[in-house]
């Protein structure tokens, strides 16, 4: 949205650090609200999780035919019938320990549910950054250096189109024309069935370095291409319409200028003097783009059959398991949080003046 | 800001690009608007005999897994899928323009405290929101409509909010503050009628977006139910069928990103005339 692809301007103009003075300061003041801000977080999801209709001791003893006794013994084990105060503080208690609940629907720990997915859903947005972001870059800069011409037309398209497309349906597309028609990718899963490699990290494409496997290597990344180009196309755009308005604003500027007249090479002018400004507000950019990409990859993986979060996420939402919802949504936001603090922080420290206002 | 009515459409007008994506969505709206006056074919009466049918004279762009007219279909879906996504954008931009106007106008303590709220809503993502929303609220129409508005309320709240900051700096509001005029006065007659084309952009801005979250939630099975149709229900129903017959797949997808893409294209001149300004 608006926050996942803002203008050069509004992100660097709103961004500044309240406190005047050092950067120790502006980490400091930063860091002090991030306890703030996270039990904000844990409030709003807490309390989304309570509006939703339907008692969750209800739906675990069986929905409508539930025999009344077995729903109030759950509620009275599960503490849903205390007041709504105290569940709040039980659920920050819970969390300071490490515990996010118990899925009735996985028979098991959420955190131990989560950790077996997230490690796909991590390296399938990893390998769309990669591929995103260089990509976005090339366009976006490419479009700046030659504003108005045809060549600026297309990659504005392109860029234009990439944020219009939705992904789940360029996702089958794909899918049909280089899977199916073409049978050049595999259109499903991360690895060949019953194959017995051993994971370290749970990022196949790194375990296989690891491990030095290299027919492994190559598997895991011939079944990442697919779906990792499919939600690619999100970030690529989006960094493709952030660069063309950043470096037509940096291009536009005196010391560019004298660059010019001076007659240093075009290369040096956009690869070193121009970028160093011009990427700075591309931090914050990432630090917002990052959790909406999280959510594409969702849909990416239900296409694909991906095993991350995505199906496991729809899988509990349609078994109305909502404390894996709620898991899921509060570590977004927590990652949200986390990301947009350190975007700022390297901000402050690679660009003094944000420091000063 | 202080642009004259004429200019800015004049703006909005010279570029190609953006004309472009005018006529391409007044065309979208009007083909879903007045098209099944014209083809008229009912788009849930099944014919199980001719399932995933290629296109033909009778079904020009074929027919879904229960034999029903993939053209009438998209007519009929493009209603569904853009009355909730204007409606959302449209009850989104109004409740988030009335919090940032508060927010914005008088400050202090309430402006604190709706922008701390706000900054927490914006941490958790727009589908992941509205998915929860969605989930809770179970499907239909209207159910659909209020899980987009609500996680779209702090973007324009924030947004109109900055855009009520910089009017309110003008001097026509401390003179009319200065001569005692009434705080509920200044907003309607100074500062309201000042943002209208800014929360006007907010709202084109928000259009694509809702637009891919509606057929996302109908995707994956969440938003409007069959027999009625909806784009993005329309692509999960063609999806088993991908190999037999593209078709099914292709046109609803085609159909939301075109519709994204002139929406895009009006938000991006909406942006464009408004920057300029500010």
């Amino acid at each position: 949205m608006s926050f996942a692809q803002p203008s050069a301007r509004r992100v660097r103009g709103g961004r500044t650090a309240f406190a005047p003075g050092s950067l120790a300061r502006v980490i400091l003041g930063r860091v002090a609200i991030l306890p703030v801000v996270l039990l904000g977080i844990v409030a709003v999801v807490f309390l989304l999780n309570r509006a939703v209709p339907g008692d969750p001791a209800q739906v675990y003893a069986g929905g409508d035919r539930a025999d009344p006794e077995v729903v109030a013994r759950l509620r009275e084990q599960w503490g849903l019938d205390r007041p709504l105060l105290e569940q709040f503080f039980r659920y920050l208690g819970q969390l300071l320990q490490g515990d996010l609940g118990w899925s009735f629907s996985q028979h098991a720990p959420v955190v131990d549910v989560l950790a077996a997915k997230i490690p796909a859903t991590v390296e399938l947005t990893l390998a769309a950054l990669l591929i995103g972001i260089p990509i976005g870059l090339a366009l976006g800069i490419r479009s700046a250096r030659s504003p108005g011409s045809w060549v600026d037309h297309i990659c504005r398209i392109l860029a234009i189109g990439g944020i219009s497309v939705p992904i789940f349906w360029l996702g089958l597309m794909l899918a049909y024309l280089f899977g199916v028609v073409l049978g050049w990718f595999p259109i499903s899963g991360r690895m060949p069935a019953f194959s017995e490699f051993q994971p370290i990290t749970g990022l196949l494409v790194l375990d296989a370095l690891l491990r030095l496997d290299f027919p492994m290597l190559g598997s895991a990344l011939w079944h990442l291409f697919l779906p990792a180009v499919t939600l690619a196309v999100y970030p690529a755009a989006v960094v493709a319409r952030f660069a063309r308005s950043s470096y037509l604003d940096v291009f536009s500027e005196n010391y560019i200028r004298t660059a010019r007249a001076f007659g240093i090479r075009p290369r040096v002018i956009v690869g070193v003097l121009a970028t160093k400004n011009a990427v700075l507000p591309l931090i914050n950019l990432l630090g917002l783009l990052i959790p909406s990409l999280i959510v594409g990859a969702v849909l990416v993986e239900i296409v694909f059959s991906w095993p991350g979060i995505g199906r496991f996420l729809l899988d509990a939402l349609l078994a109305r398991d909502y404390i894996v919802v709620q898991s899921v949504t509060l570590l977004v936001g927590v990652l949200y949080v986390l990301l947009n603090l350190t975007a700022d922080i390297l901000h402050a420290v690679l660009d003094p003046r944000t420091r000063k206002t | 800001m202080n642009l004259t009515q004429n200019d800015f459409v004049r703006r909005l007008l010279t570029n190609r690009l953006s004309g472009f994506g005018f006529v391409l969505l007044l065309a979208i709206i009007l083909a879903v608007v007045f098209g099944p006056l014209i083809w008229t074919v009912d788009p849930t009466a099944q014919n199980l005999a001719e399932r995933i049918a290629p296109p033909s004279a009778a079904h020009p762009l074929g027919t879904d897994s229960l034999g029903r007219d993939v053209l009438s279909r998209i007519l009929y879906g493009g209603r569904t899928t853009l009355l909730i996504t204007f409606t959302a954008v449209l009850l989104s931009g109004i409740i988030g323009a009335a919090i940032g106007l508060i927010a914005g106008y008088f400050g202090g303590a309430i402006d604190a405290v709706l922008m701390r709220i706000n900054d927490v809503l914006l941490a958790l993502p727009f589908l992941l929101l509205a998915l929860m929303i969605s989930v809770a609220l179970g499907p239909g129409v209207v159910n659909t409509a209020i899980a987009l508005t609500i996680p779209a309320i702090p973007r324009d709240a924030r947004l109109v909010r900055a855009a009520v900051l910089s009017v309110k700096q003008g001097d026509y509001v401390f003179a009319a503050r200065a001569s005692g005029v009434r705080p509920r006065r200044i907003i309607t007659h100074h500062v309201l009628r000042n943002i209208s084309s800014g929360v006007l952009m907010v709202m084109s801005v928000g259009v694509a977006y809702s637009l891919l979250a509606v057929a996302g939630l109908g995707f994956l099975g969440l938003g409007v139910q069959p027999p009625a149709a909806e784009w993005g229900a329309m692509l999960t129903d063609g999806r088993m069928y991908i190999i037999s017959n593209p078709v099914v797949v292709l046109v609803p997808g085609l159909a939301i990103m075109l519709t994204a893409l002139a929406a895009n294209l009006v938000g991006d001149a909406f942006r464009d005339a408004f920057d300029v300004s500010v």
